[in-house]
């Protein structure tokens, strides 16, 4: 498919990408969604999840805190809650994060807030996965 | 000389407020440059916000119950409530004053509507204190550090739950906004319930709903209201930063005259009394 997309990603403080790219994987609310040129209009919530964008051949990936995502047939607009790029992730906080949230909930204790747990822990996973991901491309 | 010795006094003092002057000028303009790229920085998020929200809108029916979401109702503005932001320190020349004055006037015109403050800012909170008017909630001493989103968040969220549990009819937003280094304007803008702006409806999408319209305003109507918290409050800090540092360049340029003029006073009486003793060195000699 000729043709490029633009994607744009942008936090309340700052925009993260304004670029053309030819592939955009993002965490919509229902599941992993893949964007390529000429895609039809779509609207979409995103959840707690990795964004990642091609071009070329080479990948970019980032963490996102959850959002809303609109697909144009040449443009792609995030407008995320938080967003962190893959590069710039702290593995050693954010693995710590992890596995004291997974200890507290095996422990299943009756104070322990799950929603707001598992929300913790999914913000913890997408930053490392989004570091994992940038250093594999 | 009790004369000579109290000038020299005087243009000491005077230089020593020049540095501070000076001083507090070159902290604003540092800190103005860092605002202004906050202001900067914050505008594509809210310009794409605009924009989906628009574009979102203009191809929705006009019986969508979308258009029924509580953060766009509007009732008959009773009770009004104005989130003020001012500054949190003074020496920044009209800048606290004109949003003061600005809700002082809207107070004074509006006498029959019951209006309540909701102040950011120390400036404004201890004006309309003194002056007895009910302020509903206070932020103080946000602005000595960069404003962050999670400030604005929290702000945004206490005017959102007024605003749902019908405790004002109408929420608006008075503060600062930042034009350039000599200029800052007074901005005035209803921020609840919020206008729909009016969209071309030639331009409408079809667009293919991952949820339900209604789903996405709930995410999107409270950040958009964020964003705008937000804005007032990085614009508003930009604004502080320029006009303290116009009024800061004013105050060193004007020590920098009374110096000149006190400077030049001193040498006068200087050389009068030089004079005056040559006069009574050359006379006494005379007189032998």
């Amino acid at each position: 498919m000729a043709g490029k997309l633009n994607l744009e990603v942008a936090v309340p403080e700052r925009q993260l990408v304004n670029e053309e790219v030819d592939e955009v994987q993002a965490p919509a609310a229902t599941g992993y969604l893949g964007v390529l040129p000429g895609h039809a209009p779509l609207l979409s919530e995103l959840q707690v999840g990795v964004l990642s964008f091609r071009v070329g051949d080479k990948i970019r990936a980032m963490a996102l805190d959850g959002g809303v995502m609109e697909v144009l047939p040449a443009q792609v607009r995030v407008l995320a809650d938080e967003a962190q790029w893959g590069e710039e992730v702290d593995i050693d906080k954010e693995s710590r994060t992890r596995d004291e949230v997974q200890e507290r909930l095996r422990e299943r204790t009756e104070s322990v807030d799950f929603d707001r747990e598992r929300l913790v822990l999914a913000r913890a996973q997408a930053r490392l996965e989004a570091h994992a991901r940038a250093r594999a491309s | 000389m009790p004369n000579l010795i109290d000038l020299r006094r005087r243009i000491r003092s005077v230089k020593n407020t020049q540095q501070i002057t000076s001083a507090m000028k070159m902290v604003s303009a540092a800190k103005l440059r860092r605002a202004q790229d906050r202001v900067i920085a914050a505008r594509p998020y809210a310009s794409l916000m605009r924009d989906m929200l628009g574009s979102i809108l203009v191809q929705l029916p006009e019986d969508s119950s979308v258009f029924e979401h509580e953060l766009l109702q509007r009732r008959e503005e009773k009770r009004i409530a104005i989130l003020l932001i001012s500054a949190d320190k003074g020496l920044c020349g009209a800048f606290n004053s004109n949003v003061v004055r600005f809700a002082t006037r809207f107070l004074s015109e509006n006498p029959d509507k019951e209006i309540t403050l909701q102040c950011v800012g120390r400036r404004g909170r201890d004006f309309f204190h003194r002056k007895r008017v009910s302020i509903t909630r206070e932020w103080v001493n946000l602005f000595a550090r960069p404003i962050e989103f999670s400030q604005a968040k929290q702000i945004a969220a206490d005017l959102m739950q007024s605003f749902r549990e019908n405790e004002t009819d109408v929420i608006y937003l008075l503060h600062n906004e930042f034009k350039s280094a000599l200029a800052q304007t007074v901005v005035f803008r209803r921020l609840l319930p919020i206008q729909p702006a009016e969209g071309d409806k030639s331009a409408a999408v079809d667009y293919i709903y991952e949820q339900p319209p209604e789903t996405l305003f709930e995410t999107l109507l409270p950040r958009y209201i964020e964003i705008n918290v937000y804005q007032g409050m990085i614009e508003s800090a930009a604004a502080e930063h320029a006009a303290r540092m116009t009024a800061m360049d004013a105050a060193t340029r004007n020590a920098g005259e009374v110096i000149d003029k006190l400077t030049l006073h001193l040498n006068r009486v200087r050389q009068a009394s030089i004079t005056k003793e040559l006069i009574e060195v050359v006379s006494g000699a005379e007189a032998l």
